[in-house]
């Protein structure tokens, strides 16, 4: 469980983000969604406490930082390591080992060649499997689906399902949503800096037909105007 | 066009060296000061001076040969130009070097060191397969990524401690042991990005401990059968092998302790000049120590 109460953060002059109070529950799946730049992964940095932030982020496993598998948007790796040694850097820093690498590569990812050289989807299923390997019980997953291609969604997808089946908690960002459909039990909307809405599971049918109708109404017209 | 690009190349270094807050007006005295210092060092130690001198040109030229790089400036100029530019980069690099060495009379030093400058401009090193290999894949990170920048300037290092062997010479194989630990030295020159160190589970204590730990362990990987092989052939010299072995055991630890003071930022003037004193003045290392270590544990507090 990890539970934000009155989670505010500024840059500057800058709020971010605005009083979020919100409890993520054990073995539960949740979905941020909100425009670029709402202030989704400020959030997830907040958490993580790669941000510093006023209000109390509390979790039922303390440190947090050391159950958390974090994947960010934008994984950086430094140049001259391979996959291999990235997924050993990461899972050694947890004080896990890992033997049989090469039979739990399921992405079959060229392990022995320098990660910095990757695709941005072979990246960021590099930074998966490395975060997935350290074996947390929480994940915050900032655009996992974002650049692989459609075999590694599918597995992505079953992926997240089994994290929630062994009773992680798992909080995604993505801008597809029919892959948050799939996965999540529920869905937070993020509103420049504000949780604006919370969806239930029940709901999502409902709340993709208000967001289509919002959006397109509001954007696409105007290209023919 | 070529202009174009050296002007950037400067503007480039400006930048870096204005990072560092200090204002660039200076930066000529201070080249001035490192090879005035650079000159008295040789006039003292007229060849194991001028070995240092060419290895660290050798292992710099290396670094501009790197593939990306290269790859970029073949894709952007003629191929004429872009030979142009990577003997002039290296020309330009080798300069200060050259002219002290020629100022000492050093003809033969000089005379390779321009050769080498020449051969680096139209070489290009690819890995070997898909990557360098190292014995170190399961620990990473420093001595991975530094192996893999300086492995040629390694393999230098033990030929000449080979001919040391061979020509009976303890010096120049204790040299080369000692270019090997400051080779290690310079591994952990580079601060990692903050959420490597996020992700690591320990407290600042332990960390800091772990890193010492390692780097000494896989820093004795590349000197210990070196200097073992020294105590058999120089019997009577096995004090001096261990005078170098406790050299290292503060040294590297030291480097590793100012890197977690100076991150995130990369180790810089303060620091440089702090190991610079201890490399004047050795026994020095004990009495910083201890002060940079706990500043390094308060930084470290932030991000761990």
């Amino acid at each position: 469980m990890i539970e934000l109460i009155h989670i505010s953060k500024s840059f500057g002059q800058y709020q971010v983000l605005h009083e979020l109070t919100f409890t993520f529950e054990d073995g539960k799946v949740y979905g941020i969604v909100g425009e670029n730049g709402a202030g989704k992964t400020t959030l997830f940095r907040c958490i993580a406490g790669l941000e510093t932030a006023s209000g109390q982020i509390n979790a039922n496993l303390e440190p947090l930082k050391n159950h958390l598998g974090y994947l960010t948007s934008d994984p950086y790796f430094l140049s001259k390591l391979t996959g291999e040694e990235y997924i050993y850097l990461l899972t050694d820093a947890r004080g896990k080992s890992i033997h049989n690498i090469d039979e739990r590569n399921i992405f079959e990812l060229p392990l022995k060649e320098y990660a910095s050289s990757y695709s941005t989807g072979m990246k960021k299923k590099l930074a998966l499997t490395a975060t997935l390997l350290q074996d947390n019980s929480f994940y915050i997953l900032d655009e996992p689906f974002n650049g692989i291609d459609l075999q590694s969604s599918i597995i992505l997808t079953e992926i997240i399902l089994r994290l929630k089946a062994m009773n992680k908690t798992v909080l995604i960002s993505s801008h597809i949503f029919s892959t948050l459909k799939d996965t999540c039990d529920e869905i937070l909307v993020i509103e420049a800096g504000r949780i604006s809405k919370t969806v239930k599971k029940e709901h999502f049918g409902d709340f993709e037909e208000e967001m289509k109708e919002k959006i397109l109404k509001k954007d696409i017209d105007k290209l023919w105007l | 066009m070529i202009n174009n690009y050296l002007k950037l190349q400067y503007k480039l270094l400006t930048r870096h060296f204005k990072a560092t807050g200090l204002p660039i007006v200076i930066a000529p005295f201070l080249l001035i000061g490192i090879c005035y210092l650079t000159y008295y060092l040789m006039l003292q130690y007229p060849v194991f001076g001028s070995y240092t001198v060419l290895l660290s040109n050798f292992q710099l030229l290396f670094l501009l040969t790197e593939k990306n790089r290269n790859d970029f400036l073949k894709n952007t100029f003629r191929k004429r130009d872009f030979h142009k530019i990577r003997l002039l980069e290296n020309g330009i690099l080798v300069v200060p070097s050259f002219i002290i060495l020629l100022l000492l009379k050093l003809w033969i030093y000089a005379g390779a060191l321009i050769t080498l400058a020449i051969v680096f401009a139209f070489l290009i090193f690819k890995a070997f397969g898909q990557s360098i290999p190292t014995p170190f894949t399961k620990k990473p990170f420093e001595f991975i990524i530094g192996f893999r920048r300086s492995y040629l300037l390694i393999l230098v290092l033990y030929i000449l401690a080979a001919i040391g062997f061979y020509v009976l010479n303890p010096n120049l194989v204790l040299f080369c042991v000692a270019g090997i630990a400051l080779t290690c030295v310079f591994y952990y020159q580079v601060p990692e990005p903050q959420f490597y160190l996020w992700n690591n589970r320990q407290r600042p204590i332990g960390f800091l401990l772990g890193k010492f730990r390692r780097g000494l362990l896989q820093c004795f990987l590349f000197v210990f059968p070196l200097l073992l092989i020294y105590a058999v052939v120089f019997s009577s010299g096995w004090l001096n092998a261990l005078i170098v072995l406790g050299g290292i055991l503060f040294l590297l630890p030291f480097a590793i302790t100012l890197k977690y003071v100076a991150y995130p930022r990369e180790i810089n003037f303060p620091e440089g000049f702090a190991l610079l004193l201890c490399f004047s003045f050795y026994p020095l290392i004990l009495a910083l120590f201890p002060f940079y270590y706990f500043k390094a544990l308060k930084n470290l507090n932030n991000y761990l």
